[in-house]
């Protein structure tokens, strides 16, 4: 490679390193505003605002959610496994909305440490399965959140009903 | 095959808007660019045979 | 080594060889992406929890994974434009920006579509939607750019500092499920890890993923070859090649 070139790739790859670290310092100032949601355990940390509007995220706590038998408010916790939120909804649930599903609140935290929620999003996770094989899980008593337990950990393969 | 009928194939067993249009943009993208390319040709050659005859009768 | 890449980057040479290739990677896209389509609509299995909605993905994936791709490579041919000053490369990154500004709505749309029955809502400003969205503009910024100046060569060099800059915005869309919480899930597919879903869903998947880089090719690779007519339109090796398509049609 001549001089010339080298000195032009010296540029280029000059140019690419300043912005890479320009971006890195302003994202890792900014880094608590891209996050869209606080956790539970930064709630309890007294991390996030009260009485003005913000996300949290977590895990519905299982047996936690309480419908109301004459309106459409439902409570139920929010956890990171540890801390918990308690939250009120007055509204429609959406489709993938159950217990120990992964999940968005926008709301205000009131006095009591209460999340007052204006809107209720699902948080789907990378993991997909057959209806038919959450079935056979199912039958065996295993959900399918314990199912990918034991494959992450190689002990199991799908059920054969996944077959083609 | 996962569905029985060609009706809840199309309704997508209620999902069919959202599977559908979904498809029909992503479809339509891929579509829209090997189409292009084709006319992108024809326009360029073109371009030159009128260059090459303008040349001639000069 | 020197003359083996001097070889390639000859708009003659590169014309001659890619009309054998263009064809068929034509011919692999197309097969591969109707295959993958009818396999991902109507045989593989509906998701347990998102049920047909699920079937979203063997087009948001694919378009995804080409707009980022795209990018990469639009940044790849900028460097060797800019450092070795190979015109071929500067051609490429011409012709792959619209395609990949279109992969970027795509993948952009269809998330938004299958956000509505999965997340409860089309658009949330968190990290990965918004990276994404940034990389959109990046193209359109690539796209105008180009166009703003009177001479081509200059055009082309602004381009291509626009896409080195940019390029640091392709980690970030990759990494932004994993660096922040977001309401986008994590990645699906990896070089590195077991698909998480069985092979019924995911076999049409990369059906359609290695279908999608076939038609990526097959349009960069077709458009490289018309830019190379127009910019080239005096040589006689060009002039040939024209008449020689004009009487074979009469």
């Amino acid at each position: 490679m001549n001089a010339v070139r080298k000195r032009r790739l010296m540029i280029v790859l000059g140019l690419v390193a300043l912005v890479a670290v320009a971006v890195t310092l302003m994202l890792f100032a900014l880094r608590q505003n891209i996050n869209l949601f606080y956790s539970p355990e930064q709630i309890a940390g007294q991390e996030a605002p009260t009485g003005r509007q913000i996300r949290a995220g977590g895990i519905v706590e299982k047996g936690s959610v309480d419908r109301n038998q004459d309106s459409l408010v439902v409570t139920f916790t929010v956890t990171d496994f540890k801390a918990r939120v308690p939250v009120r909804f007055d509204g429609i649930l959406p489709d993938l909305f159950r217990e120990g599903q992964g999940i968005v609140v926008i709301g205000t935290l009131d006095a009591s440490g209460t999340l007052d929620a204006s809107q209720v999003l699902a948080k789907h996770d990378e993991n997909y399965m057959p209806k038919e094989v959450a079935d056979v899980l199912d039958k065996e008593g295993l959900s399918p959140e314990d199912y990918r337990a034991a494959r992450a950990e190689g002990k199991l393969s799908y059920p054969e009903a996944d077959r083609p | 095959m996962a569905f029985q009928t060609l009706n809840e194939f199309l309704s997508m067993n209620g999902y069919g808007v959202y599977v559908w249009s979904a498809w029909a943009v992503v479809v339509g993208a891929w579509g829209v660019q090997a189409g292009w390319v084709h006319l992108e040709y024809r326009r360029v050659r073109a371009g030159i045979l009128r260059q090459i005859r303008r040349e001639a009768r000069s | 080594m020197w003359q083996w890449i001097h070889k390639w980057a000859s708009p003659k040479h590169f014309y001659r060889v890619s009309t054998r290739v263009a064809p068929w990677l034509w011919g692999l896209a197309l097969i591969l992406l109707t295959v993958g389509a009818l396999w991902g609509l109507a045989f593989a299995p509906a998701d347990y929890q998102q049920h047909d909605s699920f079937r979203i993905i063997y087009v948001h994936v694919p378009s995804a994974m080409l707009a980022e791709s795209c990018f990469a490579l639009m940044a790849v041919c900028a460097v060797v434009f800019l450092v070795w000053k190979i015109k071929l490369a500067d051609i490429v990154a011409k012709v792959a920006a619209p395609f990949g500004a279109s992969m970027t709505f795509a993948a952009l749309f269809s998330g938004a579509v299958w956000g509505i029955p999965t997340w409860g809502t089309w658009w949330v400003w968190d990290a990965r939607l918004t990276s994404m969205l940034i990389l959109l503009f990046l193209y359109f910024g690539i796209i105008a750019l180009r166009y703003a100046f009177a001479r081509e060569h200059s055009g082309g060099r602004a381009a291509a500092v626009l896409s080195l800059v940019g390029v640091v915005n392709l980690p970030i869309i990759k990494y932004s499920v994993e660096w922040w919480n977001t309401l986008h899930q994590t990645a699906s597919f990896s070089l590195t890890k077991a698909p998480s879903m069985p092979e019924s869903m995911w076999v049409p998947l990369l059906l359609m993923m290695l279908g999608a880089y076939a038609l990526f090719g097959a349009v960069v690779l077709s458009r490289t070859r018309n830019e190379i007519l127009r910019r080239e339109h005096r040589a006689r090796w060009v002039r040939a090649l024209i008449t020689d398509t004009c009487d074979k049609e009469h």
